[in-house]
């Protein structure tokens, strides 16, 4: 687990990644906004950002518009690091899309669950299923790139399996499989949790998005695609 | 151990090395911090004030350090509010507070090091 670390002030960054790497995490500071985004630009991946608020130049609030602004990094969770009595940070920072803050001075009992909370939110999968290997492998990279987490199957029971154990936020099958085709698959997973959206894909004129739509799926996409309509795609049913 | 040690040895989780590498990061940066505010008071430059008096607050929150930090609190509210007109006074009193702990903390570390 990584955390990016963005304070301008070398006792604070000092504090916040002791505690953090006394319990096992992987840390990367950054004494600005602007530092912080230029290392993520680098295409580094961290699971959670710790930001403080008051900075010169790049404050915490223009870091977050920056990071929600950009595809790739909006689902980072970012975890605000505000003032006793500030407020009007946290509910500007709520609106403005963090998904926790801390009150400073950080206590390592306050920061690691709420480290754990906003991680696992962000650890929910997208679940590929297709009995083509080669089309899984590039669906996963597609959307990997996209910093998605992903899980892939080889078949509908294999799928089942894996939504037993993972918090899957989205669903993405082929239709034609052997054993279990795409449309029980998609009852199955209804009837166990009608929330999670699952998106459908198939050959080109063997299905069409009525029959998908019809049969309770909640997208449809034919076969061949580019990577960036699936993209888009996970991206709108991404809840 | 002054209880300004005592409490930045509890944010610190118990680690007795790391508290003492903030004490020292702390008595090695807060006279630039301070000089920043003076002369941010002088110049007339609340934002700048700002800034500094919010870094400062943040550290000695972190020791407990509480009439220090009430006076950082007050200069950060008077930058804000873009009236220096009391800061001076406020000034003043925070940097005789931080001589006080700067003293806690020298002894502290003397005694960390035996």
């Amino acid at each position: 687990m990584k955390a990016l670390v963005v304070d301008d002030d070398e006792f604070q960054l000092k504090l916040i990644s002791s505690i953090l790497e006394k319990n096992s995490y992987e840390v990367e500071l950054a004494s600005s906004g602007k530092a912080a985004l230029a290392f993520l630009d680098k295409g580094e991946h961290v699971d959670v950002i710790i930001s403080d608020v008051m900075m010169p130049h790049m404050d915490g609030f223009s870091l977050l518009r920056a990071l929600k602004f950009d595809r790739r990094l909006t689902r980072i969770p970012v975890i605000f690091c505000t003032s006793l009595g500030d407020k009007s940070s946290i509910v500007k920072g709520i609106q403005a899309g963090i998904t926790d803050y801390l009150i400073k001075p950080i206590k390592e009992s306050s920061l690691l669950p709420k480290l754990q909370r906003a991680t696992e939110a962000a650890y929910r999968v997208v679940l590929v299923v297709d009995d083509e290997e080669i089309l899984t492998a590039l669906l996963k990279k597609a959307l990997m790139r996209e910093h998605y987490r992903v899980l892939t199957a080889g078949s509908g029971k294999e799928a089942l399996e894996l939504l037993t154990d993972n918090e899957v936020a989205v669903v993405l099958s082929d239709i034609c499989m052997p054993g279990m085709d795409g449309f029980e698959l998609l009852a199955e997973i209804k009837e166990i949790n009608t929330k999670i959206p699952v998106l459908l894909m198939s050959g080109r004129g063997q299905y069409t998005e009525n029959d998908a739509v019809s049969a309770g799926a909640d997208g449809f996409i034919p076969k061949p695609f580019h990577n960036t309509q699936i993209v888009a795609l996970v991206q709108a049913h991404w809840q | 151990m002054s209880a300004y040690s005592d409490k930045l040895l509890e944010f610190a989780g118990g680690d007795e090395r790391l508290a003492e590498e903030l004490i020292n990061l702390f008595i090695e940066n807060y006279p630039a911090i301070i000089a920043t505010m003076e002369n941010a008071i002088q110049e007339q430059d609340p934002q700048t004030l700002r800034m500094a008096a919010h870094k400062l607050k943040g550290e000695l929150g972190c020791m407990g350090a509480e009439t220090a930090r009430d006076l950082a609190v007050t200069l950060e509210t008077m930058a804000t509010n873009d009236d220096l007109s009391d800061a001076g006074k406020a000034m003043g009193k925070l940097r005789s507070e931080l001589t006080v702990l700067e003293v806690a903390l020298d002894q502290d570390m003397r005694a960390l090091a035996k």
